[in-house]
């Protein structure tokens, strides 16, 4: 059989790739309620059901919180379970997330990242997913809207793991990737036959619909077991990276190529390197070309899976490095540094590297990030002595702004 | 009995004597340990030096219901208390319950143990409290008689503990203690604070002593229980069984129990035989929260009291007053009564 006939090309923008993997994944319940931007992927899934695509629930919630709840209990009686949301929506479901984690629902969780309020915005940034970053859920970050389509595949498999049993989050920024209309490849019927058998039905190990086990889920823990309960939780999430690798492994082989944990370019020999999550990865593939072309040795990562965060390989692809820039598209107000550029210090500390790390905070709200902002920032990397005693990150394009590039 | 020979005092020392408190819900033994360090305050407040010493008082929350198993804990000391972690071992335990089980956990034979009790060595040899020393103080008989006298609702068997309670510390007075309680009880109006005050008189001067270091008073063996390790439990915090309550009998958190009112004023009780004002409207069956009301043949025939835990719902929405509510100790002794005859 040749590769081919695996996939054919869709093209399509990315909350209608997030609905086609629903369909693709054969998912049996989605609950959801709708916030821009991420609304179109219950839309389009309500489609696939009219037309008889998909065998699946589609329930209309009067809440967030009751969405995220309706999958709790979806996902605890054993059905293959998405929920979808945004910004507000996924503050509002909070708890929910928790639950999932603490409660072992293999849920995969779609979230267009938009700015939280206030002031009201509609526009990408990664408040709201770097809001919840502890609550227990896998993490990855998709640039374009194949990778939503890819991760959405992908996340029920490897969620759904025996050995995980934790939910999954798909993020991708609101509009950026959510609104913007590629050409993808999704599979074909013959892709999906080969597809379905490799991901299986769900098989929750304790459902309370069987009748002959039958179990108590959600009940009250006293502290004589709480803590064992979330070690067992925290061992869930320590075999994730093996089950990514053996799932990106076998995906890559038998369909296309997938992301497990990072992406680099032009890493091996640079000596200055910016690291960043989503779709800005491509801006800082032109800086870095741009830099190279004028001789300086720069180089780019994306961080795919942020939960469970790569501590080794961004350890091992940042040893000996002479400065690193971090780009958050989120603030940790009053704090030493953003969120991922908080994990990557704390990853860096304690190894070899004594690489020096500087933080920078861009787009907020939307607000596109220049190309020759990303360069200055690279350049600014040379002389670490002039910000090397900054206890907060930079912020990028703040008109008006004390900070210096 | 004589209790100037008891050297139970705990002498002014610098490390904390750790009480613990076993009652059951709605006894007031929360309270309590708020009430020891309004004590320890009302020291520091009315001593000469700086501060007189430190207090620390909480309780262990679970699954608060009327009856059911509490545990409260204070600490004293006169340094500064920093830790609130729970001890290894206790000083002294007050089982405000002799019903409940578990009580000698963390103690040795250094442990003053104070129970609501008519006899001291009697009670060490029940429980099992081993070779230690022992305060008894019929606190609920107390509660009972001095609420009948002031018409209060409101006088709880934790004032009458509180009174023999301070026997063990020769620093505290009965005139503080009172001072506290009327602060305490104020609330609950005059014929409260009343009836309290004269619950820990008389607790302080009724509580009887047993040494019992050097005699042969059998501990009870505490077997601790296995917990899991992480990996054999199932995963997400889930429970293997349902439908198992009928294995945990709650009817022993009952404090009050629900009575046909024709056996009220009787002098035995016998439940379910003979029935006057009840026509079997099954109006409680209905109300009742767990199942308790026992139906045969389309009629009432009685009270579960497996699992009864005396809420008096029943006793609320029954129209035609057929049922009654008794004290649990007064229902108990009438029932001891009837078998001694029988």
């Amino acid at each position: 059989m040749t590769k081919k006939k695996m996939y054919e090309v869709f093209e399509a923008d990315g909350n209608t790739m997030g609905a086609a993997a629903a369909v693709h994944a054969d998912t049996d319940v989605v609950a959801a309620y709708p916030i821009t931007p991420c609304t179109q992927v219950a839309e389009r899934i309500g489609d696939h059901i009219k037309r008889k695509e998909l065998d699946a629930e589609c329930l209309r919630m009067d809440g967030e919180d009751s969405a995220g709840a309706a999958c709790t209990a979806a996902s605890i009686a054993g059905s293959r379970t998405l929920d979808i949301t945004s910004s507000q929506g996924l503050l509002f479901k909070a708890q929910n997330l928790y639950f999932w984690a603490g409660a072992r629902c293999p849920v995969v969780l779609l979230v267009a990242t938009r700015a939280v309020n206030a002031p009201c915005n509609i526009h990408d940034d990664f408040s709201d997913v770097m809001s919840l970053r502890d609550a227990g859920q896998i993490m990855f970050f998709a640039k374009n809207p194949q990778e939503v389509y890819d991760f959405t595949l992908l996340g029920f498999k490897i969620a759904e793991d025996p050995r995980v049993q934790l939910p999954f989050e798909v993020c991708y920024r609101g509009f950026k990737v959510s609104h913007t209309m590629t050409i993808n490849k999704i599979l074909s019927p013959d892709g999906v036959k080969v597809f379905r058998p490799w991901l299986g039905t769900y098989k929750r190990p304790q459902s309370v619909l069987d009748f002959e086990h039958p179990i108590v889920a959600g009940g009250l823990v006293m502290p004589d077991y709480y803590i064992e309960t979330k070690y067992g939780q925290n061992h869930g999430m320590r075999q994730v990276p093996a089950v990514i690798k053996e799932a990106t492994n076998y995906f890559s082989k038998r369909f296309w190529p997938v992301f497990s944990d990072t992406e680099e370019f032009m890493v091996d020999d640079a000596e200055y390197v910016a690291v960043v999550l989503g779709d800005e990865f491509g801006m800082m593939k032109d800086a870095v070309r741009q830099l190279r072309a004028r001789g300086i040795k720069a180089g780019a990562i994306r961080v795919v899976c942020y939960r469970p965060f790569p501590v080794k390989k961004i350890q091992k692809l940042l040893a000996g490095k002479l400065a690193v820039a971090v780009f958050d598209q989120a603030i940790s107000s009053g704090g030493p540094s953003a969120p991922l550029c908080s994990d990557l210090r704390s990853a860096l500390y304690n190894s070899d590297s004594k690489t020096p790390v500087r933080g920078f905070v861009y787009g907020l709200g939307g607000r596109t990030l220049e190309l020759t902002e990303v360069v200055q920032s690279y350049e600014s990397l040379k002389h670490p002595k002039k910000w090397i005693r900054e206890t907060e990150p930079c912020w990028i394009g703040v008109r008006g702004g004390s900070d210096k590039i | 009995m004589d209790n100037k020979n008891f050297e139970i005092l705990i002498e002014k020392g610098a490390t904390p004597i750790n009480i613990r408190w076993h009652a059951r819900g709605h006894m007031g033994f929360d309270n309590v340990g708020k009430m020891i360090v309004s004590l320890m305050a009302l020291k520091n407040a009315n001593s000469e030096t700086e501060t007189f010493g430190d207090a620390s008082g909480a309780g262990v929350f679970g699954a608060e219901k009327e009856g059911a198993p509490t545990i409260t804990d204070n600490a004293l000391s006169f340094e500064k208390i920093e830790s609130f972690a729970k001890p290894k071992k206790f000083d002294v335990k007050v089982i405000a319950d002799t019903t409940i089980e578990g009580v000698t956990v963390n103690t040795d034979e250094t442990t003053i143990f104070l129970v609501n009790a008519k006899d001291p060595e009697e009670i060490a040899r029940t429980i099992g409290l081993g070779p230690s020393r022992v305060i008894a103080v019929d606190a609920t008989s107390i509660a009972l008689v001095e609420m009948k006298k002031t018409g209060s609702k409101t006088a709880f068997p934790n004032t009458a503990v509180m009174g023999a309670f301070i026997h063990i510390f020769p620093f505290i007075s009965l005139e503080e203690l009172c001072g506290v309680i009327k602060q305490k009880y104020r609330g609950r109006g005059e014929d409260s604070v009343e009836a309290n005050i004269a619950c820990a008189k008389r607790g302080y001067e009724e509580a009887k002593f047993f040494d019992g270091r050097g005699t042969d008073v059998p501990k009870a063996k505490m077997v601790a229980p296995k917990l899991l390790n992480w990996d054999e439990l199932l995963p997400g915090g889930a429970l293997w069984a349902n439908g198992n309550m009928d294995e945990i009998k709650t009817g022993d958190w009952r404090t009050s129990r629900p009575i046909r009112v024709d056996e009220m004023n009787a002098d035995k009780i016998l439940l379910g035989i003979k029935k006057t004002r009840c026509t079997d409207c099954m109006v409680c069956v209905e109300c009742c929260p767990e199942n308790c009301i026992l139906v045969e043949n389309e009629k009432v025939v009685g009270i579960d009291l497996d699992y009864c835990k005396g809420c008096g719902i029943c006793n609320n929405v029954c129209p035609f007053g057929a049922i009654g509510i008794m004290p649990e100790a007064k229902a108990k002794a009438k029932e001891k009564e009837k078998a001694k005859e029988e």
